[in-house]
């Protein structure tokens, strides 16, 4: 199932959205979220994606809740999607 | 002493003894040097003296005619590189770069990089083929700090490296940059418009903050004994974090199944985040296949300084603007820290961290990662979070000063909250920062009078807060039951604070069975599944929820088979207080029920792998008293109090043990510790003589106040908190140090002869 939700573009991945920093985005994962915007935002779904998963390094969260899913990961209408870092201690949270 | 009533239990929260601890006071157990097998060689690890420098040749001709040598191995007798990227838990590296600091290949990079290694009859035989073991080298120049990395003309390090701009903490290969850069990636946060808000304050603060790069300081050194079997088998004995971390590397290191090698973790005299990555069992692996016979490896001191990762040197330079009503409402930051020879230092944390305890809403910050000719950073307690909550909590205390507040009362009034954004955009759940600050206020410390120094000393008070993300990850639990009503629990967790008593609690909780009924032991890899490291605050909470789990597995198995027993449906059982009940008014303890099983099907197990994702953010406010030495510049701390958000303390003697070593770690940053280097790069201090880590007799009795806001995504509302304490007492001791002397010491460590230096300029 396709939901509307609201991505928050990190700062390093702005040029490729000209400069925004949130934007809405259609999909039933992050996976097609992520390709939802490279239809509008060529480079996207490259930046995040490595041989069909999450770049190494890179972490999502849903809210508030880092997803181990990563792509995998199913969204709901109205969630917010954060790309982040991965940090060192384990966790982006 | 606990600040809120929490839920009736009957385990959680006493102070049991802990299962391992009588092996450890009477010195029967068994560390990672303690191995010995038959036929056994002992290893040894030729090591670069310069900081920078080509490798034109290597010779081992000599130490290998050297009789009771068996086997030499350079860079040559690794596999290739390759693009992947390995995963030690608290950190990840490209493998290219794991395969360099196991054996330099073209270049050395740091002092103490690994060139060779030797294995012999004996330990002195191997140690003195070292000195055999020829090696021409061109000297290259070093760069020794961030501001000469970044400099125009610095030598370049890796050739080809251009800045990385990218959201990941580092990313290998693929800079974007237009220049050859040692700045390996970069990485901004932004919020809001923090030049307007800047711009539009009342009151605009700023400043350069400078700390050094401090050792883990675990007492046990680095250690690994491989065995390569004749049927292709590896087996590793070693003190490690990560004993799945070890396994996965070295298996892609040798070529051979992840299936195909067990680590078997020994017992770990202190980690701190330092062991979590392989330093010599893939060379001892190597030579154990080369000679046919195990290999034991272990680094002196020495090594241990020079030849693992510290925790990076850092420079921060921070602006914050604050409305006169004390309002925080912009922060700016450039922070670059000290990769050391490889790309990674933990620079993003710190980025997210440092503002992660305000309501800020405008913010920039620009984190660098930068290579110098240094060991390799590696993990360190709250890796990264230090130093940059270093920079604002001193800037927080110039504002209350400037402002005459109560610099308690002014964080509490800019405190964040469940909702607020982090730095990065994410919003925080619920969390402890107002707690723990007004727990702070409330305390007997904070109430007190500083009083008068019977010795003429200057005396200051200081407060700074600290936060920590803390992590989740993968764990795995497996638990027996035993006919007499015991269970052995196993788990993949390595034990370094007390995890096996605060695991079997968990577990006795929720089986509601007796602490004494458990018996948890860590096992080796081939017998439990994946479990991540013990590091980022993690295994109470991750690997706690794991037993949990296991528990209510158990609980499951059993309720069948009380069913059977009792001939009723099983959704008609039910588990509750540590017995089974029937649909006829039927009990049957635990206990009772272990007694049957084997007659009626066999005992049972429960087990449970979990990859839980809320691990619960946390906070520390901590107040410290100093006392200055005015002749000497010596800084003495004389009492120190540490308040902290636990969510709830399993065993609260063991959360109090990781508050007060956070503290003394913190203390050890800001007053004592740092790697001293000659302008060649050579590590001046190597030994624990001259690197001065405080010790029992240099610190007080460190008063802990434990706030319980319990994390709502566990069974028992448990936040990590190993890695909390260390991060304010950098801030609180440079705040009280100010508030002594009247001067900013922002160059850490305040050691004795810069502070005294400050004092006669005065």
């Amino acid at each position: 199932m396709s939901h509307e939700v609201t991505v928050f573009v990190p700062t390093g991945m702005r040029p490729l959205t000209d400069g925004v920093r949130v934007v809405t985005a259609r999909g039933g994962t992050v996976g097609e979220i992520a390709r939802d915007l490279e239809s509008r935002y060529p480079g996207f779904y490259e930046s995040l994606v490595e041989d069909g998963r999450l770049r190494s390094g890179l972490a999502v969260a849903i809210n508030n809740e880092e997803q181990p899913l990563g792509l995998l990961a199913k969204v709901q209408r109205g969630d917010e999607v954060h790309i982040l870092p991965a940090m060192a201690g384990g966790s982006a949270m | 002493m606990t600040t809120e009533t929490k839920p009736a239990y009957n385990v959680v929260g006493t102070r049991p003894l802990r299962p391992d601890g009588v092996d450890k006071v009477t010195g029967r157990a068994r560390y990672g040097a303690d191995i010995s097998l038959p036929g056994m060689l002992y290893g040894r690890i030729k090591r670069s003296p310069h900081a920078h420098a080509r490798i034109l040749s290597i010779d081992a001709s000599k130490a290998l005619a050297l009789d009771g040598v068996k086997c030499v191995i350079t860079h040559e007798d690794l596999p290739g590189a390759s693009d992947a990227v390995i995963d030690f838990g608290e950190s990840v590296s490209p493998y290219k770069w794991v395969l360099e600091q196991t054996f330099a290949s073209e270049k050395v990079l740091y002092q103490g990089q690994p060139v060779a290694a030797v294995a012999a009859t004996d330990s002195h035989i191997a140690e003195d083929a070292l000195s055999l073991i020829e090696v021409e080298y061109e000297v290259l120049q070093p760069v020794l700090s961030v501001h000469e990395a970044m400099a125009d003309g610095a030598p370049i390090l890796h050739e080809g490296m251009k800045t990385v701009e990218m959201v990941a903490r580092f990313v290998p290969g693929d800079g974007r940059g237009e220049a050859e850069s040692n700045i390996a990636s970069q990485l901004d946060m932004v919020q809001g418009d923090a030049g307007a808000a800047m711009a539009a304050a009342d009151i605009v603060l700023e400043g350069e903050f400078e700390t050094a790069a401090a050792h883990q300081g675990y007492i046990e050194p680095q250690s690994g004994t491989a065995m390569w079997n004749s049927d292709g088998t590896l087996t590793i004995w070693t003190s490690s974090q990560g004993p799945f971390a070890i396994r996965d590397t070295v298996a892609q290191m040798l070529g051979i199944s992840q299936a195909n090698v067990k680590v078997v973790p020994m017992e770990i005299g202190g980690g701190f985040g330092g062991k979590t990555k392989p330093y010599m069992e893939p060379a001892a692996a190597l030579m154990s296949r080369a000679t046919g016979r195990p290999v034991r490896m272990y680094m002196n001191r020495e090594e241990v300084l020079i030849g693992t990762g510290p925790t990076s040197a850092t420079y921060v330079r921070c602006r914050l603007g604050a409305m006169n009503d004390g309002t925080i409402v912009a922060v700016e930051a450039t922070l670059a820290y000290e990769a050391g020879a490889f790309p990674g230092s933990p620079v993003g944390a710190g980025a997210g961290c440092m503002l992660s305890t305000y309501d800020i809403p405008n913010l920039s910050i620009n984190a660098l990662d930068v290579v110098t000719s240094k060991p390799k950073a590696h993990a360190y307690r709250a890796p990264g979070s230090p130093q940059a909550t270093f920079a604002v909590e001193s800037l927080i205390d110039q504002l209350a000063e400037r402002l005459e507040r109560d610099p308690m009362e002014l964080r509490a009034q800019n405190a964040s909250r469940e909702g607020v954004r982090r730095a990065d955009g994410v919003p925080m759940p619920v969390i402890g920062a107002e707690e723990t600050m007004q727990a702070a206020m409330d305390s007997p410390h904070y109430r007190s009078e500083l009083g008068i120094d019977e010795d003429g000393r200057l005396l200051g008070r200081g407060v700074s807060m600290g936060f920590w993300h803390n992590g989740g990850m993968e764990s795995s639990a497996y638990a027996m039951t035993n006919a007499d009503g015991t269970v052995n629990l196993s788990v993949g967790s390595v034990d370094i604070g007390g995890q096996r008593a605060g695991l079997a609690m968990q577990f006795a909780e929720s089986m509601g069975i007796g602490y004494e009924q458990v018996r948890p032991q860590v096992v080796d890899t081939d017998q439990i599944g994946f479990t991540h490291v013990t590091g980022g605050s993690r295994v109470t909470y991750a690997t706690g929820i794991a037993v949990h789990e296991a528990a209510l597995d158990m609980q499951q198995q059993l309720a069948a088979r009380a069913a059977t027993i009792w001939d009723c449906d099983e959704s008609a059982v039910s588990y509750a207080d540590g017995a089974l009940h029937g649909p006829d008014g039927q009990s049957m303890s635990f206990r009772e029920i272990c007694g049957q099983l084997q007659r009626t099907g066999g005992l049972i197990q429960g087990a449970a792998d979990v990859l839980p994702n809320r691990p619960g953010p946390a906070f520390g406010c901590h107040i410290v008293d100093v006392a200055v030495d005015r002749d000497t510049g010596k800084v003495d701390v004389v009492r120190y109090s540490a308040v902290q958000d636990v969510g709830t303390a399993i065993h609260p003697s063991y959360v109090e043990g990781q508050v007060q070593g956070g503290v003394a770690q913190g203390a050890g940053m800001a007053l004592t510790e740092e790697y001293v280097y000659s302008d060649s790069g050579v590590m001046e201090n190597a030994s624990l003589l001259d690197y001065r880590m405080p010790t029992s007799l240099d610190l007080p009795e460190i008063e802990t106040i434990l706030v319980e806001v319990p994390n709502p995504s566990h069974p028992y509302g448990v936040r990590g908190v190993g890695e909390v304490p260390i991060v304010p007492p950098l801030a609180a001791i440079a705040n009280a140090v100010y508030d002594a002397t009247g001067l900013r010491m922002n160059s850490l460590p305040i050691s004795p002869p810069k502070l005294l230096d400050r004092l006669l300029e005065e």
